[in-house]
């Protein structure tokens, strides 16, 4: 049976996709039925035309994208999903945009692919949006609610408190506490996959970061009889280049995690040294361990290890997912250890860091850090 | 004398307790519930120390810090900045607004009595 003929430019004209052909000068090739629309440009007299002041796009800020259409290899494709078309009405569009290289003949040309954004873009909005109100909205009430148990619990007044009543608000502050870190936990998620956690890296010392998150940890350990002990070593180490907030929460995590899952009387070691051109952290605990099925799913949003949930300690399955976003945001990477084939010998886990080399842009040094 | 202090809070139910426990802390404590009243009140009570809420109806927290620091003299008040707008870009923002004894306290993550701990060590 005889193929149809078909007309290659109808079906790329029946595409709801926009798609726009130029050459290396940027002189238009082809632009199909969708593109002249979507760039509001009328298809077939622009051909040979130059496609400056129109196929541009915007990021966020309102900067243009420079596309450098040297730097598309063959087998490669340039792709963004983060931009705008700026409309001559003032209204911007959001697109993705995917450029590939066609080399024919003599002629490389490049094919731009350009996906309306409207919807998805509609739905982040609403999900910032959702978030915002979580933030605000849910825990200015827990806070509210905190604040009034502890001021009972601190009883300044000497108004008279049973001990009943002061184990039943003692638990009810607990309660308020475990919902406040959630909702902690979810809102840090939902902006590290939204992107909106910006990293401003400065150079820090790695005992700096180490003794600031034991301070920070100490009471909770202590309350736990758990004793957190930093190596001496790391005092003579290179500093790194990260954000030191950010790093902060992945130390919390990290030793809140050990703390929660570690025998009474228990040491619980913190150390970091030189790997290549990172500062390499580790947190080392003598706690339940971690089966190895479950170590290759531990970084993963929501889960919890079996031997955890059996401990019955409360937790989200969010903290070691946020840890890992942060490291890699700030240019590490994160792992664990664990060995469980006879006894649990505990976890270590480790991170790396960016060493700060001098010539980084160095951002503004904030007192309050 | 007992330190001064200003509390610019539009949630009444913190405000409450926080008053409670700073005027049994043993501070003189004055209250607005907006920005424009906590303005107001700055100029006439002269505290020593401002705890201000960041997300108000009208003039929020933003506004109030710039007409403070309009005010602010070598004497004038610290500013606590007291608020659930915990996302990092947030704070970073916040952050840049901070001057001298100037701090942030994140409501949901902060004791009372860690907010008396830092008026006292003033």
């Amino acid at each position: 049976m005889a193929l149809p003929n078909i007309d290659h430019a109808a079906v790329l004209n029946s595409l709801i996709d926009s798609i726009i052909v130029i050459d290396a000068a940027g002189h238009l090739l082809f632009i199909n039925s969708a593109a002249a629309n979507m760039f509001r440009v009328t298809g077939v007299s622009q051909h040979g035309q130059s496609t400056d002041g129109w196929l541009q796009f915007v990021d966020s800020d309102d900067d243009e994208w420079a596309i450098q259409h040297d730097h598309i290899q063959l087998d490669q494709l340039l792709q963004r999903d983060d931009v705008f078309i700026h409309h001559a009405s003032g209204k911007q569009q959001p697109v993705s945009v995917t450029i590939t290289r066609l080399d024919q003949a003599d002629t490389t040309a490049y094919v731009y692919t350009v996906q309306d954004r409207t919807k998805q873009h509609a739905l982040s909005n609403l999900k910032s949006a959702f978030v915002s109100i979580v933030s605000h909205q849910l825990r200015t009430p827990l806070s509210a609610v905190k604040w009034t148990l502890e001021s009972i619990l601190l009883n300044r007044r000497k108004d008279p408190l049973s001990e009943h009543h002061k184990d039943f608000l003692e638990q009810a502050l607990e309660s308020n506490e475990r919902m406040i870190s959630l909702v902690n936990d979810l809102l840090n998620v939902s902006q590290l996959e939204n992107g909106k956690m910006k990293t401003v890296p400065q150079r820090v010392t790695p005992a700096t970061l180490l003794h600031t998150a034991v301070n920070d940890i100490q009471m909770y350990a202590h309350a736990n009889n758990v004793t957190l002990a930093i190596d001496q070593t790391v005092a003579g180490l290179p500093d790194v280049y990260a954000d030191p907030d950010q790093i902060q929460q992945v130390l919390q995590n990290l030793l809140s995690n050990s703390v929660k899952y570690s025998p009474g009387k228990s040491v619980i070691n913190l150390g970091a040294a030189v790997a290549n051109a990172s500062v390499l952290f580790h947190v080392s605990d003598h706690g339940i361990g971690i089966p190895e099925q479950a170590q290759e799913r531990l970084f993963e949003p929501f889960f919890r290890a079996e031997n955890a949930i059996a401990t019955k300690a409360e937790g989200s399955g969010l903290g070691l997912y946020i840890a890992k976003m942060i490291v890699e945001l700030n240019g590490g990477a994160i792992s664990v250890e664990s060995q469980q084939e006879t006894a649990p010998t505990g976890t270590t886990f480790y991170f790396s860091l960016p060493q700060f080399h001098g010539d980084e842009a160095v951002s503004t040094t904030n007192p309050n850090v | 004398m007992s330190k001064r202090i200003l509390i610019i809070e539009d949630e009444p139910a913190l405000q409450n307790v926080l008053r409670a426990e700073l005027e049994d802390a043993g501070f003189e404590v004055a209250s607005a519930l907006n920005g424009a009243e906590g303005i107001r009140r700055a100029t006439d009570f002269l505290p020593d120390v401002v705890l201000l809420d960041v997300l108000m109806a009208g003039t929020d927290g933003y506004a109030v810090l710039k007409q403070l620091r309009r005010l602010k003299t070598d004497s004038g008040p610290a500013i606590f900045i007291v608020t659930n707008l915990a996302d990092d870009s947030t704070m970073k923002q916040l952050r840049s607004y901070l001057v001298g004894k100037d701090q942030i306290f994140i409501k949901s993550n902060t004791a009372i009595s860690a907010i008396i701990d830092a008026i006292n060590a003033l």
